[in-house]
C-alpha cells in the first residue's frame, strides 16, 4: 500500500533522507524511530506529496506521490505531531469541517461517536476549541483521521500531548486500523508504544534507515539498547 | 457533497462568527452611508441652484422691464441681460461626483463674448480636473477592494502561519479550490455589501433602477473581482501572514494613491493646460484693447465671419451696440485656437487616463462610474459646447436689432431665447473589460501559485 524506494532528499545541500527504501502493505504498521532530524517528517512530507524528492519514488497504492499528488491524498489520512484546528469552531465543527474536506459528510451522531472514541469528553463536543488543551486538540486530530476512513495513516508523532490513558486507547484504535486492513506508517520517539503497535519497526539516523526489526526481536529493553547504542553509533 | 460547497458552507460560518468581518463590512456600509450623503448634498446644492435660476432670470427681467420697458434699446437691454444655462443632471452624479464639485452647475451668459464668460466661475485648476472625490465612486472603487484586501490576504498565509495547512492540505488535496472558496467567499461578502450601499443609494436619492444604474453597479463589481484575484495572488504568493499584509496594503496604496498621481502628472506634462481663466483674461484684455483702435478695423475683422452684415453703415459715433459686440466676438475669435487647444488638451489627457488607467484598477473604476453618472469631463466640455451653441442663439437673436439700433417691443421681451437643458450625448462607455482581464490574469497566477504551495 505505502511504497518508499531510494527516497532522496536535500535542503540546501543538506541530506535529509538518503536512499530510503520500505513498503507497508494493509493490516501493517511500520514505526519509524530515530532522533530529531533523522528524516521521519520529511519522508512523511514526501508521501504526503508536500514535498517533491531529489531521487527515488513514493507512492501510495501505486500512484506516485510527487506525480499524482492530489489523488494519493485521498487515499490517506494523515495526523500532524501539533494538530492546530479553527479556534471559532466547535471540536464537533472542526470535524465536520475537515471531514468534508475529505469528501465525507457524516450525521452529527457519528462525529460525536469519533470524538467520544478518541476520548474527547462529550461535554467539550460543542465547545470552541479555542479553549481546548493541547492534549484535546490531538484527539480531534485523531478524529479527523478515523472519520476519513482512509485506506493507508501516516502519523507523526500522534500521541504528543495525549495523556496515558489516551495514548493508550490511541494504540488500541491502531492495533483496530491494523485488523481492519488499514496500512499505518508512524513516526515516533515512544519506543514503547511503538514495539506494542508495530508489526516492524526501523530506525533512521540522518536520513538514513540504517536498522529494521520485527517487534518479537527484542523487548522494550532491548529495543531501548539498540535505539541508544544505533544513534550514538 | 461537493467539497467546494461545502467549504464554503464552512466559511460562511467561519466568517460569520469573525468579529473583524462584520467591524470591516460595517466600517463599508457607514463609509458608503457617508459618501451617498455627501454626493446627495452636493447634488441637493446644485439642484437648488438650478431650480433657483428662473426665479432670478425672472426678477432680473421684472428689473429691466422697470428700467427699460415698454421699449429700450436692443443693445442696452442685452448687455444688462443675464441668461442661465445649466447642465444636465443626471440622478448617477450623486454616486459619482466627478468634477460636479469643481465646475458650477449654472453658467450666466450674456451678448458678451463668450469664451469671457465660460470659465468665469470655474473653481479648479484643469491640471487637478481628473480623478478623485469622497463619494459612493470612491467608496467602489477604492475603499472596498481595501476591505477584500483585509479579508482576504491571508487566505492560506493564516493556515500556514497557525500549522494548519498541513492538514487542510492532507484533507482537500487541491490548495487551488481552497483558496477559490475562500477568496471567493469574501468577495461575495463584499459584493453584497456594496450591493446593499448601491440600493440603499437609489431608494434614498431616487436613483432609477435603470441600465445606467445597473452599468455602473457593475463596474464596481468589475473592480472588486479584479480586486478579488490580486488578494487571491497575494495569498497564494507569500509566506506570512504579515508579508501578505505588506504585499496587501502596498499594492493598494501603490495603484489606489500613487500611480493615479504619476498618470495624471505624466499625462499633464504631456498635455500642458492653461488655467480657462487665463483665456477669459486674455479674450478681455482683446475686447478692451479694441476700445482703442479704429472702429472700422474691428469691423471689418467682424465682417469676415459675418458677411451678412458687411452692407450696414460704417461706425461714426463714439459708441454703437453694434460696434461693441462685434469687439466682442473678435475678441473670442482671437482666442479661438487656445479655446480648441483648451478642450483638445483636456479630452487628450481624458483619452490617456482612460488608456493609462488600467494600470491602476481604482483610477478607471471612477473614469467608468463618472462616465456612466455623467460627471466627466466628456460631460463638461459637452456641456461648454451646448453653452456656446446657445450663445449663438442669443447673437442670432439680438444682431438684427442690434445692427437695426432699434429699441425692443414688448413682445419681443418676452420672446428673448431660453437655454434648455439636455442630456449630453452618451460618450462610449469606459469598458469593464480590462477590470475583467485584470481578474482572470492575477486569478490564473493565483492558482499555479497556490498548486506549487508548499508547506515548508
Amino acid at each position: 500500500m505505502l511504497r518508499v524506494t531510494n527516497l532522496t532528499k536535500r535542503f540546501a545541500g543538506t541530506l535529509a533522507v538518503d536512499d530510503v527504501s520500505f513498503s507497508v502493505g494493509p493490516g501493517e504498521l511500520l514505526a519509524l524511530l530515530g532522533p530529531n532530524g533523522a528524516g521521519k517528517t520529511t519522508t512523511i512530507n514526501c508521501l504526503l506529496g508536500f514535498l517533491t524528492p531529489d531521487a527515488g519514488t513514493a507512492e501510495v497504492d501505486g500512484l506516485n506521490c510527487a506525480r499524482e499528488s492530489a489523488a494519493a491524498r485521498r487515499l490517506l489520512a494523515y495526523i500532524p505531531e501539533q494538530v492546530n484546528l479553527y479556534p471559532a469552531l466547535t471540536g464537533a465543527e472542526n470535524l465536520a469541517y475537515f471531514s468534508e474536506l475529505a469528501g465525507h459528510r457524516h450525521s452529527g451522531q457519528r462525529l460525536r461517536d469519533w470524538l467520544s472514541e478518541v476520548g474527547l469528553p462529550a461535554d467539550a463536543h460543542d465547545r470552541r476549541v479555542a479553549g481546548y488543551s493541547k492534549g484535546m486538540r490531538q484527539k480531534v486530530g485523531i478524529a479527523i483521521a478515523l472519520a476519513k476512513q482512509a485506506r493507508a495513516l501516516l502519523l507523526d508523532e500522534p500521541t504528543s500531548g495525549l495523556d496515558p490513558a489516551a495514548a493508550r486507547d490511541f494504540s488500541q484504535q491502531l492495533t483496530r486500523l491494523r485488523g481492519a486492513g488499514v496500512a499505518i506508517l508512524m513516526a515516533t520517539h515512544d519506543l514503547y508504544r511503538a514495539r506494542d503497535v508495530a508489526s516492524h519497526i526501523a530506525i533512521m539516523q540522518h536520513g538514513r534507515m540504517v536498522q529494521q526489526l520485527a517487534p518479537t526481536e527484542a523487548n522494550h529493553q532491548e529495543l531501548e539498547a539498540r535505539y541508544l547504542e544505533t544513534i550514538n553509533a | 457533497m461537493n467539497t467546494f460547497v461545502s467549504m464554503l458552507r464552512w466559511e460562511a460560518r467561519q466568517l460569520l462568527r469573525s468579529g473583524a468581518a462584520w467591524a470591516l463590512c460595517g466600517a463599508l456600509l457607514m463609509a458608503a452611508g457617508l459618501a451617498g450623503w455627501a454626493g446627495a448634498r452636493k447634488l441637493e446644492r446644485q439642484r437648488a441652484e438650478m431650480a433657483a435660476a428662473p426665479a432670478h432670470y425672472d426678477e432680473q427681467m421684472r428689473g429691466l422691464g422697470r428700467r427699460f420697458a415698454p421699449t429700450g434699446e436692443a443693445g442696452y437691454v442685452a448687455y444688462y441681460t443675464f441668461f442661465p444655462t445649466q447642465r444636465h443632471l443626471a440622478p448617477l452624479a450623486a454616486f459619482s461626483v466627478g468634477l460636479r464639485d469643481l465646475v458650477p452647475a449654472v453658467v450666466w451668459v450674456r451678448l458678451l463674448g463668450i469664451e469671457g464668460q465660460l470659465y468665469e466661475a470655474d473653481l479648479g485648476n484643469p491640471a487637478v480636473l481628473a480623478l478623485g472625490n469622497f463619494d459612493l465612486a470612491f467608496v467602489f472603487a477604492a475603499l472596498a477592494p481595501l476591505v477584500l484586501l483585509a479579508l482576504s490576504h491571508d487566505a492560506l498565509t493564516r493556515e500556514r502561519e497557525s500549522g494548519r495547512l498541513a492538514l487542510l492540505l492532507a484533507q482537500s488535496g487541491s490548495p487551488a479550490v481552497l483558496l477559490a472558496a475562500r477568496v471567493g467567499l469574501r468577495f461575495t461578502v463584499v459584493a453584497l455589501t456594496c450591493c446593499v450601499a448601491w440600493l440603499a443609494g437609489c431608494l434614498a436619492l431616487s436613483v432609477p433602477l435603470d441600465a445606467a444604474a445597473l452599468g455602473w453597479l457593475g463596474v464596481g463589481l468589475a473592480n472588486l473581482l479584479a480586486w478579488a484575484g490580486v488578494a487571491a495572488l497575494v495569498a497564494a504568493s507569500c509566506r506570512s501572514v504579515a508579508g501578505s499584509l505588506a504585499v496587501a496594503v502596498g499594492g493598494w496604496v501603490v495603484t489606489v494613491v500613487l500611480l493615479p498621481a504619476l498618470l495624471n502628472l505624466g499625462v499633464a506634462a504631456c498635455y500642458p493646460v492653461e488655467e480657462g481663466l487665463a483665456l477669459t483674461v486674455k479674450q478681455r484684455q482683446e475686447s478692451h484693447s479694441a476700445w482703442d483702435r479704429p472702429r472700422a478695423e474691428t469691423m471689418s475683422k467682424f465682417f469676415v465671419a459675418n458677411p451678412d452684415w458687411s452692407g450696414t453703415p460704417a461706425v461714426t459715433g463714439r459708441f454703437a451696440w453694434r460696434w461693441y459686440y462685434a469687439m466682442h466676438e473678435v475678441a473670442d475669435r482671437s482666442v479661438a485656437a487656445e479655446a480648441t487647444a483648451y478642450q483638445t488638451n483636456l479630452l487628450h489627457r481624458q483619452t490617456w487616463h482612460t488608456r493609462l488607467a488600467w494600470l491602476a484598477p481604482a483610477a478607471y473604476t471612477q473614469l467608468a462610474m463618472d462616465r456612466r453618472a455623467g460627471s466627466d469631463l466628456d460631460a463638461h466640455l459637452a456641456y461648454l459646447n451646448q453653452v456656446r451653441t446657445f450663445h449663438q442663439e442669443l447673437r442670432a437673436y439680438f444682431y438684427p436689432l442690434c445692427f437695426a439700433e432699434r429699441s425692443l417691443t414688448p413682445a419681443e421681451y418676452a420672446d428673448f431665447p431660453r437655454f434648455r437643458p439636455s442630456p449630453v450625448p452618451p460618450a462610449d462607455p469606459v469598458s469593464p473589460l480590462p477590470l475583467l482581464a485584470l481578474a482572470a490574469v492575477s486569478g490564473v497566477l493565483a492558482c499555479r501559485a497556490a498548486r506549487r504551495l508548499t508547506i515548508a
